[in-house]
């Protein structure tokens, strides 16, 4: 069965983001829903372009992804890259200041 | 160098005034995403896979010791403390927050900077030979001459939106440093039989999936005529380039669709009608902008200084870095500089907000004030007494600055690639890293020799890795990286494009690939023999006998 989650950047930040819940949006890959069947997927990402039309986020798409017993594997190395953040040490990496974990919309 | 004047500063503050008034719009939800795109790029704002990035104008390259302190509060202020210098000798900021982009650029005014038409399909930067001014093989200073085209070009009304980007180059030495065959249009300022400085004016250049080699338009363009000329060519692509494929709308498509003789002919055409009008260029007005780039006040020095060959003699190190980092100036007595930011393991054009402090601060003491930006993503000093070298060299070291590698084989250019980049396929920078340090011994790069090694991530070719002596692409091969590899690339004036050596190498081969074509050369090279010019005599196939012999 296919497996997505959705995932969008911040309009505000522009940071990478991903839908918990209807409406809901969180930085923590680990808040993603896991997306199950065509029809539910298809209902998710329509309420997430509604969410980028009314602007939180940007250009939200699914991507696949697999869950067993180990958690979820994300096959695409760009949305590992989304996920974990560049794959080199940046010079001098230090956190943003601001870090909000949620935004509700 | 160039100083605002009030219409700079009065354009400059007036557009923060306008895009900071925008931001606001949109951080309100005034302004959709689909409206405020096309007005954030305008603005050199992009959004890439983690966040907002900055693409600042360091117009022709080069940098006052003030704004690279400014960049360096700016790196520290709004983003991670670091910033990323470019293959056109700009500066990218990675992790801006947009509701700090009005403050940036407020404070990018203070220092006469801007993101103005650092994207968009406008003329872009202006860039030009790194070492104008002060490269002993120059004819004139080509910044003055890039600056007359950067005024022109500011919020040109006619050329604000072209079919597709615009790039243009200047130079005016005897070497290309500017890649002058690799874009929209390129200048090279030489003397014609009568003894007079002109250009000869050069179109339909560019990288990316198509890429092509300049074609002369004009062997000697009078001085004069510089504006109206640039202004007729881009004329004639603005009615005539494609805007029904975006893969299709450089002009070097329609320079090739309509072949180069008959694109010039259009030009030539369009120019005589308008080259006696108000884009005349009067001698006063290039007098003008000459002042501005007066040269420093030399002191009258010997080339040869003893405390320079004394440092060299008892420093190996020392030594190393003179023979790699430092060009000739043509004024006796000094040297050209090379900051190599390419250290072993290190990212290529990635500086911290501290180096960049440091590098200012030398700036100040040894070199007038003044800091270049290269197309090779390093800086210069440009103006450096000989006798100065070694304390300059001391510095520089502390910092992990002075890696002795210009123009070697780790003096690697590649892109942001996939860790940061919304288009890219595969990764740039590990693969980089890797191959710094793999051949990270400066003795064997020494013997190795000139070799130019360029990494894109993708077809887009923002490294520049079709003019390369041995370019890589990476590509997506069913979700794992690849990487294509061409040799016989070259921008030095005797510029080729890179031919494709076989299939794709996966991530963890490409190290060894590149060892392996290493090896081919240092095996077959006659005496004194660049890699380049082993490439020319030989032909691929040693290279590829090597590389896929176990295929």
């Amino acid at each position: 069965m296919t497996q997505i989650a959705i995932t969008a950047n911040r309009a505000r930040e522009g940071s990478v983001v991903y839908l918990a819940r209807a409406g809901i949006w969180s930085k923590n890959f680990s808040d993603a829903l896991v997306i199950e069947g065509k029809d539910a997927a298809d209902e998710l990402l329509a309420g997430a372009l509604r969410d980028a039309a009314s602007d939180a986020v940007i250009g939200p798409y699914s991507f696949p992804i697999k869950v067993n017993n180990d958690g979820i594997t994300v096959l695409s190395q760009r949305e590992n890259i989304r996920i974990h953040g560049p794959s080199v040490q940046i010079p001098s990496a230090s956190a943003p200041a601001r870090d909000k974990q949620h935004v509700s919309i | 160098m160039y100083q605002y004047n009030n219409a700079d500063h009065q354009l400059v503050a007036e557009r923060v005034e306008q895009f900071s008034s925008q931001v606001q719009r949109r951080l309100n939800n005034e302004l959709s995403e689909d409206e405020f795109k096309p007005l954030r790029l305008m603005n050199g704002l992009y959004l890439q896979l983690h966040a907002y990035m900055l693409r600042v104008a360091i117009p022709y390259g080069t940098l006052s010791s003030d704004q690279l302190r400014k960049l360096a509060v700016i790196a520290k202020r709004y983003d991670r403390g670091y910033g990323h210098f470019t293959t056109r000798q700009n500066i990218q900021f990675n992790w801006l927050e947009l509701e700090d982009v009005p403050n940036v650029l407020a404070e990018l005014t203070e220092v006469e900077m801007h993101a103005i038409q650092t994207s968009g399909n406008c003329i872009r930067n202006v860039t030009a030979d790194p070492l104008a001014g002060v490269a002993a093989d120059e004819i004139e200073d080509a910044r003055v001459f890039a600056e007359i085209v950067r005024q022109w070009s500011t919020l040109h009304p006619e050329f604000s939106f072209l079919p597709r980007k615009f790039k243009i180059a200047v130079s005016a030495a005897e070497n290309d440093r500017a890649l002058l065959r690799s874009h929209d249009i390129a200048l090279r300022l030489h003397h014609n039989d009568a003894g007079e400085a002109g250009f000869e004016v050069m179109a339909g250049g560019g990288q990316g999936r198509t890429p092509v080699l300049a074609t002369t338009l004009r062997e000697f363009l009078p001085q004069a005529g510089l504006l109206s000329y640039l202004e007729a060519v881009l004329r004639v692509y603005n009615q005539l380039g494609r805007r029904d494929n975006l893969y299709k709308a450089r002009i070097k498509i329609l320079v090739m669709e309509m072949g180069g003789p008959a694109f010039a002919a259009k030009v030539e055409e369009e120019w005589a009608r308008i080259k006696d009008g108000v884009l005349f260029l009067p001698e006063a007005d290039i007098a003008r902008i000459k002042a501005d780039f007066a040269p420093p006040i030399y002191e009258g020095l010997d080339d040869t200084d003893p405390a320079l060959v004394a440092d060299l003699a008892k420093n190996q190190g020392f030594a190393r870095w003179v023979r790699s980092n430092i060009d000739i100036h043509k004024q006796p007595g000094y040297g050209i500089a090379t900051i190599s930011l390419k250290s072993p393991n290190g990212i290529p054009g990635d500086v911290t907000a501290e180096q960049m402090k440091i590098i200012a601060s030398i700036a100040d003491q040894f070199s007038f004030g003044e800091i270049r930006v290269t197309q090779k993503q390093n800086l210069v000093l440009p103006n450096v007494r000989k006798r100065d070298l070694y304390a300059v060299w001391l510095k520089l070291d502390k910092m992990d600055l002075a890696t002795a590698n210009a123009g070697l084989l780790t003096d690697i250019v590649a892109c942001p690639g996939l860790d940061f980049c919304n288009l890219a396929n595969a990764r740039s920078i590990p693969l980089a890293q890797r191959l710094s340090s793999r051949f990270r011994d400066l003795e064997e790069q020494h013997d190795i020799g000139k070799i130019t090694l360029n990494i894109s991530g993708c077809i887009n070719a923002c490294a520049q890795h079709h003019t390369a002596n041995i370019g890589i692409l990476g590509v997506d091969k069913k979700g794992t990286e690849h990487y294509q590899i061409t040799l016989g690339g070259r921008a030095d004036g005797g510029d080729a494009i890179g031919t494709i050596v076989g299939p794709a190498f996966p991530a963890e081969e490409v190290d060894g690939a590149v060892d392996i074509i290493i090896s081919v050369y240092l095996n077959l090279r006659q005496d004194g023999e660049t890699f380049i010019a082993t490439v020319d005599r030989l032909g691929l196939e040693p290279f590829k006998g090597e590389l896929y012999a176990l295929a």
